[in-house]
């Protein structure tokens, strides 16, 4: 009886074949995903780097505008300090302070005012604009003082 | 030619050799793996880790301090740390050759810093990013660079007493900074990370964060504005009358904020280490003075709340009073004897005509009125080193305490509390605690308002108005203080003039006086306005009514017009128009 042998070769090619591919795979799989740590860390640092820049330019612009910088650079330029103010009345006034119509303003940015009474703002546009203080804005003032 | 080489012994018993050694190695390398794996298992796995993971602190930025607007009066910005490990580095000449171009300084303290025998030494603290970058461009073995971050002031000297300063560990060491110090701090975070022999992280390898929790940013009452022309009001108003010192406090008198807290002499502190105490002490809190004729405001407020006084009342005042046995008070000018009302008692400043009111007064009611106003006890507002004051017990009093405590000698307070007596008058009678901070915002960004303030009666409403329009004579026409007159406003104020208490021999220094002006504006909107006080320590000349009384109008004005108070209409702005004023 003569024994019909199967052939090897192709198995082996196809093991082999299926090895190197399953390792190849593995490889760039291993590559890409260190490309990308590396891509994270890079932007990391970018980040860092970033940061660091945008804290020293905040310092910066600070320091530019400080009073005193602010003050020795118009008084160079020949500006003096107004003698006395006009002081012009805000769109949404409201209240009255011995018979003159107050400035919301005033009434807001004035120390002495514990708080903006809340109210509807669907009835006050400038409140619904966000031009008038509420409870937690801690800056009242930056709405609509010029901030030099 | 066949050799046959005779084996000794059998061959079982070399096998039994062979056995026998086989089973000692595998008994020696299962020995030392036991040890390895069971025994030191845990140091060394310990060991293990530390030589691949590194845990870095990060460390909490620090919280910002804003003054009311927004603007920022103290932040935290990214620095380097420059250090060294000397027994690394062999060649100290060239790297200190190599070092010194970018961190200039004093060359042979570097070198000798290289040089050192310490394993790890500062070379430069808290230096610009871009210097941090300049020398790790270098790659000098046994100098590198650490993430640090600095604290600034970018407004240079502006409240520096107030906001204090930091030390290099970025801990809070004076002022708000110190104050504060447990919320601006935050809290530190970790990093843990798996790094190759080199020290580089491995990228995907293990890695741990621990965020840190960002300090909590301190929202001051201060207004940086207010605060600027106050400081240059009372820099020129020190150099031009040669004062030694100066202190002006800004307040809001219904919400007790204060809005700006002036000292000179003064410092930068971004470079606090080159300031001597005398500049970093916040003399508005920290220092008491003998008030002089500014607390007869208490005494006059005391007196009309007890009703021994109208402001109209008319009273006789001679030029001198005899009080004690060898004391007798007199007034600044020899005058004839003259028929005044009160309210021109006080406008004209008369220490007989006060001292006379407060016979009729008592010195019961006239100590209790001190202590009620805030003398003898700190404000509230928490200030580090903040001074009580100093008041004798009328039990303790002398035959002569009467009339010195009446006139505001014999008594000492701070300038805080002296603008806290006047906030008090301009509210109605009511007492608010002052406040330097209004809210802080917590590191997730959310705004809270500071609890709001303890208030107290001291006296009433109506005392508080006729007292507020009897003050309004003072900057009149006849009145001690026409210098703090504000064009368009009502002003109530008090001058003072004080002498200085000789602290080493005690008494008095001669010729040595505090000129103060104290009062608001406007008087007829009192709750709304703006509290000044002003104190000169040692002035030329040493009226308060010549050289505070200015300071006061240039800061008031300027307060009222940036809180955008208008001007009385015409026809009310020389009056209190409180009604209860004569």
């Amino acid at each position: 009886v003569r024994v019909q042998r199967v052939p090897r070769l192709p198995f082996v090619l196809l093991t082999g074949l299926v090895v190197v591919a399953g390792v190849l795979a593995l490889a760039v799989l291993t590559a890409t995903v260190n490309q990308q740590a590396f891509a994270v860390a890079k932007l990391d640092r970018a980040n860092r780097e970033a940061s660091t820049r945008y804290s020293v330019l905040q310092a910066e612009v600070d320091t530019l505008k400080s009073p005193s910088r602010v003050s020795r650079v118009a008084h160079d330029r020949g500006l003096k300090p107004i003698s006395k103010a006009h002081i012009v009345r805000w769109p949404s006034a409201a209240g009255a302070h011995g018979g003159t119509t107050s400035l919301t303003p005033a009434a807001a940015t004035s120390p002495a005012a514990a708080g903006v009474p809340t109210t509807d703002p669907t009835r006050d546009p400038a409140r619904a604009a966000g031009q008038v203080w509420t409870s937690d804005d801690p800056f009242p003032l930056k709405h609509y003082l010029a901030q030099p | 030619v066949t050799t046959t080489r005779q084996r000794r012994g059998s061959p079982g018993g070399r096998l039994l050799v062979v056995l026998a050694g086989s089973v000692c190695a595998f008994l020696a390398i299962s020995g030392r793996l036991v040890a390895l794996q069971v025994v030191d298992s845990d140091t060394l796995a310990a060991n293990a880790t530390d030589q691949r993971l590194r845990k870095v602190e990060l460390p909490a930025d620090r919280g910002r301090l804003f003054d009311r607007n927004g603007r920022d009066l103290a932040l935290s910005v990214d620095a380097r740390t420059i250090y060294a490990q000397p027994p690394l580095i062999k060649d100290p000449e060239a790297v200190a050759d190599k070092l010194y171009p970018i961190l200039r300084g004093d060359r042979a303290e570097l070198l000798a810093d290289l040089r050192s025998k310490s394993s790890f030494v500062y070379l430069a603290r808290k230096v610009r990013p871009s210097t941090g970058t300049r020398i790790n461009k270098l790659k000098l073995t046994g100098v590198g660079v650490l993430d640090d971050t600095r604290r600034g002031y970018p407004n240079g000297k502006l409240a520096a007493q107030v906001i204090g300063f930091t030390g290099n560990d970025g801990e809070g060491l004076a002022g708000l900074e110190l104050q504060y110090d447990s919320m601006l701090r935050g809290r530190a975070g970790s990093m843990l990370l798996e790094r190759d022999p080199k020290g580089r992280p491995i990228p995907g390898g293990q890695h741990q964060l621990e965020p840190p929790v960002q300090g909590s940013d301190v929202v001051t009452t201060l207004d940086a504005q207010i605060q600027f022309k106050a400081e240059e009001a009372l820099a020129k108003a020190v150099k031009d009358h040669k004062a030694h010192s100066g202190s002006i406090v800004v307040m809001a008198p219904s919400s007790g904020e204060v809005l700006a807290m002036a000292n000179w002499p003064t410092y930068d502190p971004n470079t606090f280490s080159k300031a001597k105490p005398d500049q970093i002490r916040n003399r508005a809190v920290v220092d008491a003075f003998e008030p002089g004729s500014t607390n007869k405001t208490i005494t006059a407020a005391a007196a009309l709340e007890a009703g021994v006084v109208t402001p109209s009342t008319m009273l006789t005042v001679p030029d001198r009073l005899p009080l004690c046995p060898n004391k007798t008070f007199s007034d600044s000018h020899e005058h004839e004897t003259e028929q005044i009302p009160f309210s021109q008692v006080v406008a004209e400043s008369s220490n007989v005509g006060t001292i006379m009111v407060a016979k009729q007064l008592g010195p019961e009611k006239l100590a209790k009125a001190a202590l009620d106003f805030g003398y003898g006890k700190q404000t509230g507002v928490g200030f580090p080193g903040e001074s009580a004051g100093l008041v004798n017990p009328v039990q303790e009093w002398r035959c002569t305490d009467l009339g010195v405590n009446a006139i505001g000698q014999g008594v000492a307070t701070t300038v805080l509390q002296m603008a806290s007596v006047y906030a008090t008058v301009a509210n109605d009678g009511i007492l608010v605690q002052p406040s330097l901070v209004r809210g802080v915002i917590d590191p997730w960004g959310e705004y809270k308002d500071n609890p709001p303030p303890a208030t107290r009666p001291v006296i009433s409403p109506a005392t508080a108005r006729a007292l507020t329009g009897i003050l309004t004579k003072v900057t009149k026409e006849g009145g001690t203080g026409t210098e703090a007159a504000v064009s368009g406003y009502a002003v109530a104020g008090k001058t003072g003039t004080a002498r200085v208490p000789d602290l080493k021999k005690g008494g008095y220094i001669p010729g040595a006086y505090f000129a103060s002006f104290m009062g608001f504006a406007p008087a007829e909107r009192a709750k709304e306005g703006v509290v000044v006080a002003v104190v000169l320590d040692r002035p030329t000349p040493i009226f308060g009514g010549l050289v505070a009384a200015p300071v006061f109008r240039h800061v008031a004005q300027y307060a009222v017009t940036r809180l955008g108070l208008p001007p009385a209409r015409r026809g009310t702005g020389t009056s209190p128009g409180r009604g209860a004023a004569p």
